[in-house]
Parts: structure tokens; C-alpha cells; sequence
């Protein structure tokens, strides 16, 4: 099964309060505080950030996460 | 196995029909061999062998970003003399592509046209809805104005029972991204002055879609959500 992680609670209210790309799940795109840019990437229930295999991402070194457009 | 084509031939396959909505489903041996095999080429880029481990693959295939599969695959060479495009009337025909099941005894639909390509309606005020999750806690739920967050995706209760009653696979029918196991059910009665956009799931994820979806915008009226059920009860 494909890791995840928790995002942090303001990243989680920020989600929240953007629409769905579908049922349960947002696209997303991440800049890390490091500049790495991730993109389209899935979060699960506005909560859980899909990883890529062998992937660790500390959400609290997330810059800024918006919606894929 | 995963291969990106040669770039030859990829350029070649860009010049012929596809079989389906961005894929098509060729035949072709291998460089300096002689006995055909099947492949299923995404995008003109990839082909994943149909004979072997083919649902993994396609599953790996639409989980990682398309620019690692690419650096991670072996290049296939074919002879690309024998390449040949196969009709979809040849791919039903073959016993040897039955690797999808037959989606028609699911009661699934066809239809290039997800929710928000359609137009609003309101909702009749009797219809119910229903938002499929593997959380228990599903944030799209405000569960103390009983109602659905504005941007949120469900699927008509209809579907849903579709789907239960012939054993389908919620995953693929909703092509969801996860691979949690859906669990729980949430429905929803929107009221006359709720609107929602209606369609049919497109094909995601290395999943097929097939199943009604129904996008609320703007959520629904207070007090619209009203029960809580674990999934297929």
C-alpha cells in the first residue's frame, strides 16, 4: 500500500475549504521550504498526502500547497 | 513490464487511429524475432505487455508521474514492419484481451462527459445522494450543520446501489486514487434549491470510471445530511 502522511491542521483547513477534483480527493501542488516543487500530487480526505515510493516529506517543511490547476 | 517505445515508433503510432480514448492496443514482434505479441501503448510513449501482469503494471503505470516511468523503463525495440493497429471490434473479439471484466453486467455508463462538463440543474428535492469514503470522519461532511462543503463530489444513490448489488468495485467505478478500502457511506436529500452538475466518471488512475458522479459547487442546505451507513449496508 502506497505510504501517506498527515498534513499539518492549517494545511488541513486550507483544503478544506477548496473544492474536490473528485470523490474524496484533491490534486495538489507543493513547494517545499527546501524550493522543490511537487506537483499534482494526491491528498486523501483533505488530510492525507500521498507519497511516492521511497518519499519522506515532513508537511511542517511544506512552504506552500495550493490546488493543481 | 512498463517500456517506453523507441522513439521511431512512437512517432509512427502517433500517425494511426487509437483504439480507445488515449490508448491503442497493437500487435508487433519484437526486434530481430518473429512471434507477435500484444501490447497496450499509452500516449503513443508507453506499452505495457497485455499477457503479462498487465493490471499491475497499468496500476503502476498511472501512479507515478509520468517523466519517472519514463526515466525508470526499458526502451522496447520493435520490428516496426510488423506493427498493426487493432480495432476495437478485433480487441472485444480476442479472447486473449479479456482483461477487463465485462463493465455492462456492472450497470456502469458510457459517456465522455464528467460533472462539471455538463450544466447545473437543481435538485428535486427527493433524490438522494451519496459520498463514498474509506474516513470515517470525512472532512466534506459538516457534520454539525448536517450538510455537504461547497466543491464536493458524490454519486447519485442509484449508482451507489448499482454497484453494491453487482458486486463492483467502488475504486475502479469512481476512479479514486486510493487504495483504501471504501468503508463508509454518507447520504445526502439536497433541497429544491441545491444545485449540483451531473456525469459520468471518467477514466483515472488506471481506473475506468463508469459510475455517475454529481459535483455540488456550493455544498447543500443545512440540515440535508442524514445518515451514516457502513458501505454495501
Amino acid at each position: 500500500m502506497t505510504k501517506q502522511v498527515k498534513l499539518t491542521g492549517s494545511q488541513i483547513k486550507l483544503l478544506e475549504s477548496l473544492p474536490e477534483q473528485g470523490m474524496g480527493y484533491q490534486l495538489v501542488d507543493i513547494k517545499l521550504i527546501s524550493g522543490k516543487l511537487l506537483s499534482k500530487r494526491i491528498v486523501l480526505n483533505s488530510v492525507y498526502l500521498k507519497l511516492e515510493e521511497g518519499e519522506n516529506i515532513d508537511p511542517a517543511q511544506i512552504e506552500w500547497i495550493r490546488l493543481h490547476t | 513490464m512498463i517500456y517506453k517505445l523507441f522513439s521511431f515508433d512512437a512517432s509512427d503510432l502517433l500517425g494511426r487511429p487509437e483504439t480507445g480514448m488515449g490508448y491503442q492496443i497493437v500487435e508487433a514482434a519484437k526486434f530481430r524475432q518473429t512471434i507477435v505479441q500484444r501490447y497496450v501503448v499509452y500516449n503513443s510513449e508507453f506499452a505495457v505487455s497485455i499477457d503479462t501482469d498487465f493490471i499491475a503494471n497499468k496500476r503502476q503505470l498511472f501512479s507515478e508521474e509520468f517523466s519517472k516511468t519514463l526515466k525508470n523503463s526499458s526502451v522496447l525495440a520493435l520490428e516496426t514492419r510488423t506493427i498493426r493497429v487493432l480495432s476495437k471490434d478485433e480487441v472485444l473479439q480476442s479472447k486473449a484481451l479479456r482483461f477487463s471484466e465485462n463493465k455492462s453486467q456492472k450497470k456502469r455508463h458510457t459517456g465522455d462527459k464528467g460533472a462539471k462538463d455538463n450544466p447545473k440543474e437543481n435538485a428535486d428535492g427527493k433524490e438522494v445522494f451519496v459520498r463514498l469514503t474509506a474516513f470515517e470522519n470525512d472532512k466534506r461532511i459538516d457534520f454539525e450543520m448536517k450538510k455537504l462543503n461547497p466543491g464536493s463530489y458524490t454519486t447519485t444513490e442509484n449508482d451507489y446501489n448499482d454497484c453494491v448489488s453487482t458486486n463492483d468495485d467502488p475504486v475502479d467505478r469512481y476512479a479514486l486514487p486510493n487504495d483504501d478500502k471504501i468503508t463508509w457511506a454518507f447520504y445526502i436529500k439536497p433541497k429544491t434549491n441545491d444545485t449540483l452538475q451531473r456525469g459520468i466518471v471518467q477514466p483515472a488512475f488506471g481506473h475506468e470510471g463508469g459510475g455517475i458522479e454529481a459535483y455540488f459547487e456550493n455544498g447543500t442546505s443545512n440540515d440535508t445530511f442524514y445518515q451514516k451507513k457502513p458501505y454495501g449496508q
